[in-house]
């Protein structure tokens, strides 16, 4: 079953698109949702959590109806969002165990629970303190500990490294890569950090302007872009390079002159570039295809 | 050296003169901020409320300045609609951005702490010294004959008073970190309990000042308390005493405040 | 901060989750809370107590007095403290005005908050919707109307009864205790829906806590004012706190049937009130204010 299975899903705010036509799925697992400001991520969070109903289009998460089951899917949810969200004047242990409480959970197990999540999170001595006086890494993981309290199956985070020092975001990202590889849960991560996304996540989501521009395992959009390669050769160059040029590729000298980089046509194999190095008589030594990262995926879709 | 030295005068006057600039500039922005805020509206709304009131009250037959006195101004606009000036940009001047943690701007700011209070400080009076000279000047038009006497009676009075609401609001808003609150609770709980109270006690009050500078200017129309009784109830001082005690009392408060403000380390905005 | 969760060993929760409408408890419950931690507010709780102890000690005394003389009972009923219906009302009209002060002073901490800090998604995140976030801050608002107000003048009535010399007294005044249920219940679900519709829209405290007031004084004197002018009494339906007074007075069997406005007119003016109040609230509690 898709942990999140979306079919045309539209939204407008009266004449503004926030989301338009949006179809995807994905399997269980950590992914990242990214995009830029005003993209639609808010917007399918909310969609996701069943806080909103979608324009058009229908979906699940969880196997949940976001139409007609987001109460029962919320139960399923923990969500950390990005605004503080904290009630003033609340002490860190009632909090979390208000969370629970709110989720469904009887008092006393929720306090109990409180208790234990946020000592996992290392909590456990400021617990008494009223969350208006903790610190901006502190508040974040009393978030972190709010959503995660009644042990959903799916935590959905909102920028949650957003305003933590290096040290505490590297922190951060750690536990939800725990979470998610040794606690089986399963993370919908929305940020504007690549870096964020790459550390934690195997898939990931990229929208912009309420379209999906990408969808699916990082390593698979970033082997999308095969038709780069990487060539070192021996011999004369200039009629192999030549005939790449006439068949409509795109070359790229590097310095040392025995390496090049080759954009080839959509229909190209390298059985073409072999046979072209063959009639050139030049040997190849190398035909690398070039990979991309995660940065370099998000230029092409979103900033192109 | 005769360089060093004929240079800091100029240094100087260049560093004042930018100082007044940034104080003129953070007064527009002040006023502006707090005109643009939703008190204003409230503000509106409750002078609107208070009109309509005056309004029905003109309609009746029998009309005196005394009676407009003692039915419509003391209780509406004096007991009521002044304070609520006062408070509403008062606490909120300080007290708002040390909610909303937008004080630390200006904290940063080679602005001295002082001057930046004052500036605040002056921005309040004028906001609130206009919506209590507006105010009072629409409901006395609104009321017909009996108001137009009055206005001149009630306006010295209103200016001073509305001054002097506004100047405590600004420093329990400066001073504690739950300003608003205790704004609120000063006025329910010491102004309008202890000038019901015998004696004595009601002169830490500035509603008591208001009442002896507007019985005082106003013995023509009969204003103040009716028999001997009331009288050494309320034991009454001169309006002059009043208006000087109300102006000495403003510029201790804003020298206060502003040693307060210079003084005091803000630790909740970070 | 080492990855704890793995040290500490995270432990799933296997139990079954209980029906949204137990966390209506839960919001009370902290409301009640952030409002007992607030010495301000001790200050004015503390107000009510004292007027609750006044009486308290009143009935004692006149219940000890009157055992060993019966002609204290007439001298000490003229004072119309304890004992009748309108005692019952007076004191809890008092009781409610501190309720109202109160509630000033705390709309912005118990509704305004939230919209304001974000702690609206705190709540609409949760397996739970907005009629449960709704009703929940609803109860938290009538919760400390009714701690004020009814709970200690049903305290009274039944010491008053129980300090009689028989049982007698609540089956010959079982309209007081009608009277004080209903009272409460009015006072506590016309101020509660009008604080959270305040609230909702004019969240910050200062401006909150004008127009409460100015919803209550003003409106009293623009009724009087219009009933002047007028010549018709129905104008003092727009004053709001006397419109309560009068359901009061309707609850405890008081209320004249031949003067305008009369009962039924009263509540019709205070359902419509409540009926716009929650319309109001509808309209500003919704999901899509929730995540910015």
């Amino acid at each position: 079953m898709p942990l999140i299975d979306l079919d045309g899903v539209s939204h407008h705010y009266g004449a503004l698109r926030a989301l338009h036509e949006v179809t995807f799925s994905v399997e269980p697992g950590a992914i990242g949702l990214i995009g830029q400001n005003g993209a639609g991520k808010s917007t399918l969070l909310k969609i996701l959590l069943g806080l909103m109903q979608p324009t058009q289009g229908t979906g699940t998460v969880l196997g949940f109806d976001i139409r007609r089951q987001s109460r029962p899917l919320r139960s399923r949810i923990g969500f950390m969002p990005e605004a503080e969200s904290l009630i003033p004047g609340v002490r860190g242990v009632d909090l979390v165990a208000l969370a629970g409480e709110l989720s469904g959970m009887p008092r006393r197990q929720a306090l109990r629970r409180a208790h234990e999540v946020l000592s996992h999170l290392e909590l456990d001595e400021a617990r008494y303190r009223r969350c208006e006086d903790y610190s901006i890494g502190m508040k974040q993981r009393l978030k972190l500990a709010a959503a995660l309290v009644h042990d959903p199956e799916l935590l959905l985070l909102d920028e949650p490294t957003a305003g933590l020092d290096p040290a505490g975001r590297e922190a951060m990202l750690r536990l939800l890569r725990a979470i998610a590889t040794r606690h089986g849960k399963s993370l919908l991560l929305s940020t504007h950090l690549l870096g964020d996304i790459d550390r934690v996540c195997q898939q990931v989501i990229i929208v912009d302007r309420g379209s999906i521009l990408g969808v699916g395992r990082i390593e698979d959009l970033c082997q999308q872009r095969a038709g780069r390669y990487r060539l070192r050769w021996s011999g004369e160059p200039e009629a192999f390079l030549a005939g790449l040029k006439t068949d409509g590729a795109t070359v790229t000298m590097s310095a040392s002159g025995d390496q090049a980089q080759v954009d080839v046509p959509d229909h190209w194999t390298t059985r073409q570039l072999f046979e072209r190095s063959l009639s050139a008589e030049i040997v190849l030594h190398e035909v690398i295809p070039e990979e991309e990262d995660l940065q370099q995926v998000y230029r092409r879709l979103v900033l192109k | 050296m005769s360089v060093v030295d004929s240079n800091l005068p100029a240094q100087q006057t260049f560093s004042v003169m930018r100082t007044v600039r940034a104080c003129v500039f953070l007064f527009r922005l002040t006023l502006w901020r707090q005109i643009a805020s939703r008190q204003t509206l409230v503000n509106f709304g409750l002078t609107t409320l208070c009109a309509l009131i005056v309004a029905a009250w003109s309609h009746r037959g029998h009309r005196t300045a005394m009676g407009f006195s003692d039915y419509m101004l003391l209780p509406t606009f004096i007991g009521f609609l002044m304070p609520i000036f006062a408070i509403s940009y008062g606490s909120s001047t300080i007290g708002g951005e040390r909610e909303d943690q937008s004080l630390i701007y200006l904290l940063v700011t080679p602005i001295p702490r002082a001057a930046i209070y004052l500036t605040k400080a002056i921005a309040v009076g004028v906001l609130v010294a206009l919506w209590s000279g507006g105010a009072l000047t629409l409901l006395c038009w609104l009321a017909g004959e009996p108001g137009q006497k009055l206005l001149l009676v009630y306006l010295p009075a209103s200016l001073l008073g509305g001054l002097m609401y506004a100047s405590v609001f600004l420093l329990l808003g400066a001073m504690f970190r739950h300003g608003t609150i205790l704004s609120l609770a000063y006025w329910f709980f010491l102004e309008v309990l202890l000038l019901q109270m015998p004696g004595t006690v009601k002169r830490i009050t500035v509603s008591y000042y208001i009442h002896c500078m507007l019985y005082d200017a106003g013995s023509s129309f009969k204003l103040g308390p009716r028999n001997d009784a009331d009288r050494e109830m309320f034991a009454g001082i001169s309006g002059d005493s009043a208006a000087i005690v109300l102006v000495f009392s403003i510029l201790g408060l804003m020298t206060l405040g502003s040693y307060a403000f210079s003084k005091r380390e803000y630790t909740e905005l970070g | 901060m080492p990855s704890t969760l793995e040290h500490a060993g995270y432990r799933p929760w296997t139990g079954q989750l209980r029906s949204p409408w137990w966390s209506v408890l839960a919001i009370v419950r902290v409301a009640l809370s952030l409002i007992m931690r607030r010495w301000l507010f001790w200050v004015l709780l503390g107000l009510g107590l004292l007027n609750f102890l006044y009486h308290f000690s009143f009935i004692y005394l006149k219940a000890t007095l009157v055992v060993q003389n019966r002609e204290f009972a007439r001298f000490l009923d003229g004072f119309k403290l304890t004992g009748t219906g309108d005692a019952y009302l007076t004191f809890m009209h008092v009781q409610a005005g501190i309720a109202a002060l109160l509630l000033a002073f705390a709309g912005s901490m118990l509704i305004g908050s939230d919209s304001q800090h974000g702690g609206m998604i705190f709540y609409l995140s949760r397996s739970m919707d907005r009629r449960h976030y709704i009703i929940g801050k609803l109860l938290s608002i009538a919760a400390v109307v009714s701690l004020i107000t009814t709970v200690p003048a049903l305290i009274l009535y039944i010491e008053y009864g129980v300090l009689s010399s028989s049982f007698d007294y609540f089956l010959q005044n079982w309209r007081i205790g009608v009277g004080i249920v209903g009272f409460g219940l009015v006072l506590a679900t016309v101020q509660s829906l009008l604080l959270f519709a305040v609230a909702v829209w004019v969240p910050r405290t200062v401006p909150l806590a004008m127009t409460w007031l100015g919803i209550f004084v003003l409106l009293t004197a623009l009724g009087r004012a219009l009933r002047e002018m007028a010549g018709e009494r129905r104008w003092l339906l727009l004053a709001l706190w006397e419109d309560m007074l009068r359901m009061g007075h309707w609850a405890f069997g008081s209320l004249p049937t031949d003067r305008t406005p009369t009962g039924t007119e009263t509540v019709l003016v205070l359902l419509g009130v409540c009926a716009v109040s929650l319309a109001l609230i509808v309209y500003r509690v919704r999901a899509v204010e929730v995540v910015r």
